[in-house]
């Protein structure tokens, strides 16, 4: 320990004018949040920040770099672990302290309650370190300058690229909400391939065996990212689900398509279709959102926005807008065929809500958010922004103006059950806007609803005998 | 007296150039061994193997007694390596660095220390990236002797230096003869030939030959023979293996004898010539000795 110490002040001392510099922007990153007229810049200052905390922890790497034959420190008594723990000191004191200090000072400045944040705090710090600061030292420890370093990253980013194109014939479909767990796996893997890299070159300094068991890493993580099967992420989720068994009752059928659900747009070589799934049996009190949809055609359907009818006597219709190959259409479009498909979706429930006045200040909206609602003077636009500390809630929001229509905010959530995204920024910000033709003197506030997901089900449904024409664009059919 | 290191057919491989081919080399304890060779002998790789800094390909070799792959801080602590190839960090000032090294020696002797920045009148609060060749070299040295290893190993220190600074760093080096035993690689021979007290000839991956300094300059010889007519040799009678760079013209007969006793090599002389004027046996240099063997090598390749 006292090595490791020692080597740590060594490096503080050498590294004193980058660890300033990384100092100025983390303080700048912060007080641009502040003064929101230039909160456009903050995005760019993250940026800075990432380059800057990447190449301090490149440069505290390489005052020490394993790779090469001619470093004086090889030939002294340095003991592997107390040069190792002399570098993960440095990263967390000077790379993940004053992020996780701008963080805190944000989150204080803006009125988050900073116990509930704790989890965040901390979830988001372990995320920058093994996910961002172990990869970039792994990549460092493999590297024998700094030119080198950046021409390693380029190399890394290169090969991630490549395998992303290689392996997206194989069909990576969006998950959605539960995507989150393809990007756990992702971000797993990176640390899981960090961890060994630093081992193996602090410990016997054999960069060649660490170099292949990066790339393998790297290509074994690609693979498990792009491969991983919907039904992996839907069995990890429903596994997570608060009551499981809530969604018993449900089943579900293909329903008759409503022309007005064609408002898909076009894709070339593609034929817009909507695929109504009609849930039956959905518990009294509970909302439903369909997450990812799969229907066995020749080629893959590209299967993505959802819609849904309102709930009634615990029936709702949840119109699922794919875009099809136009050849495999021409092809099936006159015969019957066998649809056979399924549909992930969640039930939410525990509704929670607040009613706020426009024009005020942000207040505190269920869900841990903040939200505030502006409106032009003649009350035709009303523009509602929510902003969350570290990530948006798991949560179905949405806001409701009036007797107006409910706006969801956002159309899309993550269901991760984490504290926090892989971000510097920690707050999570949208909006929803919604305009009138006529003026709507009498609303005067808006409320804001959020319901927790109760089950995340899986049902397959299967139609015989049926036509694909009957799912077309009606600008396409036949009959 | 035991050896303070030790190598048994230690083989190296840069892809398909073998640049060490089953050396075997000891150094015993208390000696200046100096490890000699041509550019591309395998001094470097020899060294850098010895130092853990690289794996041998297949054999062994043991510093101190352990395993050069396991040589961890604890046997470093006794340690010294000096090379003109190290990179030293440049941002330190001399007095940081040797602050900074001080801890990682449980024997760092502040005294003798002082004594060396004394010695070779090292400026303290200079910056290294702001020093000369010859400086840098002097505060790697100065940095390695205050610990008082028991072994140092130095690669081509000599290299590139004026003769002032090489002066000064022999006279470091002296001092501490004796209580470290010194493994130094190096061209400069005429430098080594005034310290080393054994010395190791290296030549294509493999050590010609190894042994103390006296003996090495007592068996070398250049030897002249005055005769009365030109030599005719039979063919079944070729020169003996031990002459090299034998040449002959009218009246002489010159050649290097590296297995020199008078009697013998009178009597070898006598047997192949017959009679002669006169026989005379010149001590060689230690430049003289190492040219005529890597000339005899190149030939003979």
């Amino acid at each position: 320990m006292r090595q490791a110490l020692h080597i740590f002040k060594k490096d503080a001392r050498y590294l004193w004018y980058e660890i300033a510099l990384l100092w100025l922007f983390v303080s700048a990153f912060a007080a641009l949040h502040i003064r929101t007229k230039f909160a456009y810049l903050s995005g760019l200052m993250e940026v800075v920040l990432v380059v800057g905390a990447v190449l301090l922890i490149g440069r505290v790497i390489l005052a020490e770099a394993i790779t090469g034959d001619r470093q004086f420190w090889i030939t002294r008594p340095y003991r592997w672990q107390s040069l190792l723990g002399a570098k993960i000191l440095f990263v967390i004191l000077f790379v993940n302290l004053p992020v996780f200090a701008a963080q805190f000072f944000i989150l204080l400045i803006d009125g988050f309650p900073l116990v509930s944040s704790v989890p965040g705090l901390l979830w988001s710090q372990l995320l920058l370190f093994a996910c961002v600061a172990l990869p970039f030292a792994a990549i460092a420890s493999l590297s024998s300058g700094i030119a080198p370093f950046i021409v390693s990253q380029l190399i890394v980013l290169a090969f991630g690229a490549s395998m992303l194109a290689l392996f997206a014939p194989f069909g990576t479909r969006a998950l959605g909400s539960l995507d989150w767990v393809r990007y756990s796996i992702g971000l797993l893997a990176v640390c899981a391939i960090a961890v060994p890299v630093l081992f193996i070159q602090y410990r016997s300094r054999r960069t060649l065996l660490s170099r292949w068991v990066a790339a393998g890493g790297i290509a074994l993580g690609a693979l498990a990212f792009m491969a991983m099967p919907s039904s992996f992420a839907l069995a990890v989720q429903s596994g997570l689900s608060k009551q499981p068994s809530l969604g018993s009752s449900i089943r579900a059928s293909f329903g008759a398509v409503p022309e007005l659900q064609f408002s898909t747009g076009q894709a070339p070589g593609k034929i817009a279709m909507v695929f109504p799934i009609v849930l039956r049996g959905l518990p009294e009190g509970t909302d439903v959102q369909g997450d990812v949809f799969s229907i066995s055609l020749q080629s893959p359907a590209d299967c993505s926005n959802f819609s849904r009818t309102p709930i009634s006597a615990g029936v709702a219709t949840i119109h699922v807008n794919c875009f099809i190959d136009t050849k495999l259409f021409g092809q099936q479009r006159d015969r019957p065929v066998t649809l056979r498909a399924s549909l992930y979706f969640t039930l939410f429930g525990n509704r929670q809500s607040r009613t706020m006045p426009f024009n005020s200040d942000f207040f505190n909206a269920p869900a841990g958010l903040q939200c505030a609602a502006e409106s032009d003077g003649l009350r035709t636009a009303w523009n509602v922004r929510c902003r969350s500390a570290f990530r948006w809630p798991a949560r179905l929001v949405y806001e409701r103006l009036g007797n107006s229509d409910d706006n969801s905010i956002p159309q899309s959530v993550s269901y991760s059950p984490f504290p926090a995204d892989l971000s510097i920024d920690p707050l999570e910000t949208h909006h929803s806007s919604t305009s009138m033709p006529e003026p709507a003197p009498a609303t005067r506030n808006v409320t804001i609803i959020a319901e927790e997901p109760l089950a995340h089900l899986h049902r397959d449904i299967v139609a015989r005998a049926v036509q694909l024409d009957d799912f077309a664009d009606p600008s396409v059919r036949r009959r | 007296m035991s050896d303070m290191v030790s190598a048994i057919d230690l083989v190296k491989r840069f892809r398909s150039v073998r640049v060490l081919d089953r050396l075997n080399l000891t150094v015993p304890e208390g000696s200046v061994f100096g490890l000699a060779g041509p550019n591309g002998a395998g001094k470097t790789t020899t060294i850098k193997i010895l130092m853990n800094i690289l794996r041998p390909t297949s054999g062994q070799a043991a510093v101190l007694g352990i395993d050069s792959r396991s040589l961890g801080p604890e046997t470093l602590t006794n340690i010294g390596y000096v090379s003109e190839n190290q990179e030293l960090p440049e941002w330190m000032t001399v007095e940081y660095l040797l602050a900074y090294l001080k801890p990682f020696y449980p024997a760092w002797d502040d005294a003798r220390a002082a004594q060396l920045i004394r010695q070779f009148n090292l400026p303290l609060d200079r910056q290294l990236r702001h020093l000369s060749r010859g400086m840098r070299m002097k505060v790697a040295l100065a940095s390695s002797l205050a610990y008082r290893p028991r072994l140092l190993i130095m690669d081509e220190p000599f290299s590139g230096l004026d003769p002032l600074v090489r002066e000064d760093l022999i006279e470091g080096l002296l001092e501490s003869a004796g209580e470290t035993t010194i493994l130094i690689s190096s061209h400069d021979l005429g430098e080594i030939e005034s310290f080393a007290s054994h010395i190791g000839y290296l030549d294509a991956g493999r050590l010609q030959f190894s042994e103390e300094m006296t003996s090495l300059t007592a068996r070398f010889r250049e030897v002249e023979v005055m005769v009365d007519s030109p030599p005719l040799l039979p063919l079944d009678r070729p020169w003996p293996n031990h002459w090299l760079r034998a040449e002959t013209s009218p009246a002489l007969v010159r050649f290097v004898e590296t297995h020199f006793d008078a009697q013998r090599t009178t009597d070898e002389i006598r047997q192949l010539f017959g009679e002669v004027r006169n026989i005379s046996a010149l001590p060689m240099s230690l430049r003289a000795i190492f040219v005529t063997l890597a000339r005899d090598s190149s030939k003979a390749a």
